[in-house]
């Protein structure tokens, strides 16, 4: 509990639906804790609350419910000490479109009180990268240019609290790479960070992970134990026309949950083994159906989480 | 305060980084002020005239004549009665009518002086100034020729009887109107929209999670156009007094004051605009549509407010600029002090004490 960075306790949050009197549940009581030096994912579609979470940890929404609190620091009640020791980085690009990457990042560094040259072992690395672009306007940076610059402002005064909000939506895979990169070693900086992600394959970067589903956290763990404590039995299904295929999976009355990634269909089953589902395909018209068993992935763990 | 500086200096960079609002804030006061000031014109030019000869003696018969020659005028036709000669001047056909009395020339003789009256129509008064002008050194020529040039030769008046609008609304009076509405665009509209825009960008989510305090973010954003509006009432002063020959009579420093005094009013409006909306656009509709009309129609600027309905009346009082357009007036045209424009200058300043608070008030250091 002491050791815990960032805790989230019980919170709940509600947005007003326009005029009238019904709440649309943003957030309905999740609970969570980050440890010093790790990095923590919160996975979650788009509308799970990710963002709301988000915001309410770094002190610019009040929670309706609960309490977060950032190194002991509460949310709500010193708020202004929060403000000095997290970085906190936005979903959409928030920096200024027609002030150069330069001006951007002595901008932020000012208004922290610090001096670009402070921290820069903290930020070299991923400026590095942009220098030579230094004078260009931001606005006319690659999306992954602005998220490293998005990111180097959020660093700039060296914050014991890295918050990022979907850092990488709307990034080339391989700038994502990259960008989880460097969040690998600002880690070894001593930096906590909290990430929020729709994409799995980032969350298995992570050191520990909660499900965010409609405002509440299912399954909190180190994403590998999370798939070691999966239990049921995946089989991958190809055959020539998958979508067809797909359907009949799902009317399979053993199977859990079928849905398709990548060039297979996932089948989660309940009971029995691939002969049997085998033989079902046969009578339903695909008796050339492939079907192995597979590992579960982090999909299939976040597919079947409990209803 | 280095933040503070570091944030005054980011505004600037908005704006001069941004074509529009550089347009807006220099191409627009210059066109305005000309377009306003140029709706007058100073020259005359073959105006026509009617005249009105009850006289029918040699004095009128040659002032007739010399107004005939003259480059000046065009002589229309000649009015039969006086009711004829207003017709013409109502229908538009004749910009003025000179009406000659009885017995000109004997009174002339007699008197040692003699009046004619020039009929105008006052919708264009700084035109009917001129033309009695060169009527009267029209008539002064004429004299000359018939008495001598001596010192008590006898000399002939002519009393200016301006019809339709015996305010005589000056077109002087835009150029303070014009103020008025340009320190406003400059405030209210670009100070709302650019704290807006930072929460439309998402900007402000980012500096609300940094130690700034956020009223210093309100105020970095206000001193720019502060700066700038003050050096826009420069250029357009400039351009009033230089280009347009509009007199300025008062203070210079009253001037400045007042017009200092109304930006701050106008940038707490702005700020408050920005409080209430999250849009661009709606910050953009409140300024302009809710704020900026009234500006126009209610402020008199272009109508008078003392002929307006009572209800609109009441309602002027509330904008702010019909009391810097007064002020204004007061010091620039007439040369007023201090105490002419106390009451504009309190009002004023009630005005933007009542919009800091309401802001205070209304202003989210949170985003929800």
């Amino acid at each position: 509990m002491s050791d815990a960075i960032i805790t989230a306790d019980g919170i709940s949050k509600s947005y007003k639906n326009g005029r009238g009197n019904s709440r649309t549940t943003a957030l309905d009581g999740i609970s969570f804790e980050v440890s010093e030096g790790e990095i923590f994912g919160l996975i979650g579609p788009d509308g799970a609350g990710k963002t709301t979470a988000m915001r309410i940890i770094t002190s610019l929404m009040l929670p309706d419910a609960g309490r977060a609190a950032v190194c002991g620091l509460d949310s709500v009640k010193d708020y202004a000490q929060i403000r000095n020791i997290v970085g906190y980085m936005p979903g959409r690009f928030s920096l200024y479109q027609d002030l150069s990457v330069e001006e951007n990042l002595q901008f932020f560094a000012t208004i922290f009180g610090v001096k670009v040259k402070d921290n820069y072992g903290l930020i070299k690395e991923i400026y590095d990268t942009l220098a030579p672009f230094k004078d260009r306007r931001a606005g006319k940076l690659s999306g992954g240019m602005k998220q490293k610059l998005a990111l180097c402002c959020a660093l700039v005064h060296k914050p014991r609290v890295l918050i990022l909000d979907e850092p990488t939506t709307g990034v080339d895979p391989v700038s994502r790479q990259e960008f989880w990169d460097s969040l690998g070693r600002l880690k070894t900086q001593g930096i906590t960070v909290l990430a929020s992600t729709p994409y799995m394959d980032e969350a298995s970067r992570c050191d520990r992970i909660s499900f965010l589903v409609k405002g509440k956290i299912p399954a909190t763990d180190a994403p590998r134990n999370i798939v070691k404590g999966f239990s049921k039995k995946i089989v991958h299904a190809r055959a020539n026309r998958m979508f067809e295929l797909l359907k009949v999976l799902r009317e399979y009355p053993e199977a859990e949950s079928a849905y398709a990634f990548g060039d297979n269909n996932h089948v989660t089953l309940k009971n029995g083994g691939i002969e049997e589902l085998k033989q079902f395909l046969a009578s339903n018209g695909y008796p050339d159906a492939e079907l192995e068993y597979a590992e579960a992935s982090l999909e299939d763990c976040f597919m079947n989480l409990p209803k | 305060m280095i933040k503070f500086l570091a944030f005054v200096r980011k505004e600037f960079i908005h704006i001069f980084r941004d074509p529009r609002t550089l347009v807006i804030l220099f191409l627009m006061p210059i066109m305005l002020t000309m377009l306003f000031g140029f709706a007058i014109t100073n020259d005359i030019k073959n105006a026509r005239i009617a005249v009105f000869d009850s006289a029918k003696d040699s004095l009128s018969q040659g002032i007739i004549e010399r107004l005939r020659v003259s480059e000046y005028f065009e002589v229309y036709e000649a009015a039969n009665s006086i009711g004829e000669a207003d017709d013409m001047l109502r229908r538009g056909e004749v910009k003025a009518v000179v009406v000659f009395p009885e017995l000109l020339a004997s009174r002339a003789a007699h008197d040692g002086s003699a009046q004619i009256k020039v009929l105008a129509n006052a919708s264009d008064p700084n035109e009917t100034v001129n033309i009695s002008g060169y009527i009267e050194a029209i008539a002064a020529q004429e004299c000359a020729e018939k008495f001598g040039t001596m010192s008590d030769a006898p000399s002939i008046t002519p009393i200016p009887n301006l019809l339709y609008n015996p305010q005589l609304k000056s077109a002087y009076n835009f150029v303070p109107g014009v103020m008025g509405l340009i320190l406003f665009i400059i405030c209210t509209l670009m100070t709302s929209v650019g704290i807006v825009r930072e929460k439309e960008f998402g900007s402000m989510e980012v500096l609300l999670v940094s130690p700034v305090k956020p009223i210093y973010i309100i105020i970095s954003k206000t001193v720019p156009y502060f700066v700038l509006s003050i050096l826009i009432i420069c250029v357009i002063l400039v351009l009033a007094h230089f280009v347009l020959d509009v007199p300025i009579r008062g203070n210079l420093a009253l001037l400045f004051g007042v017009s200092a005094l109304y930006s701050l009013l106008a940038l707490t409006l702005g700020v408050l605009v920005s409080t209430v909306s999250n849009t661009q656009h709606t910050a953009m509709f409140i300024s302009a549509g809710f704020l900026m009309l009234p500006i126009v129609l209610l402020s008199g600027m272009v109508f008078p407010i003392e002929n307006m309905p009572r209800i609109l009346q009441v309602i002027s009082d509330f904008v702010p600029a019909k009391w810097y357009i007064s002020a204004i007036r007061d010091v620039m045209l007439k040369g007023g002090g201090f105490d002419l424009v106390k009451k504009d200058v309190l009002i004023m300043a009630v005005m933007t004490a009542a919009c800091i608070l309401a802001s205070l008030l209304n202003f989210k250091k949170r985003m929800d």
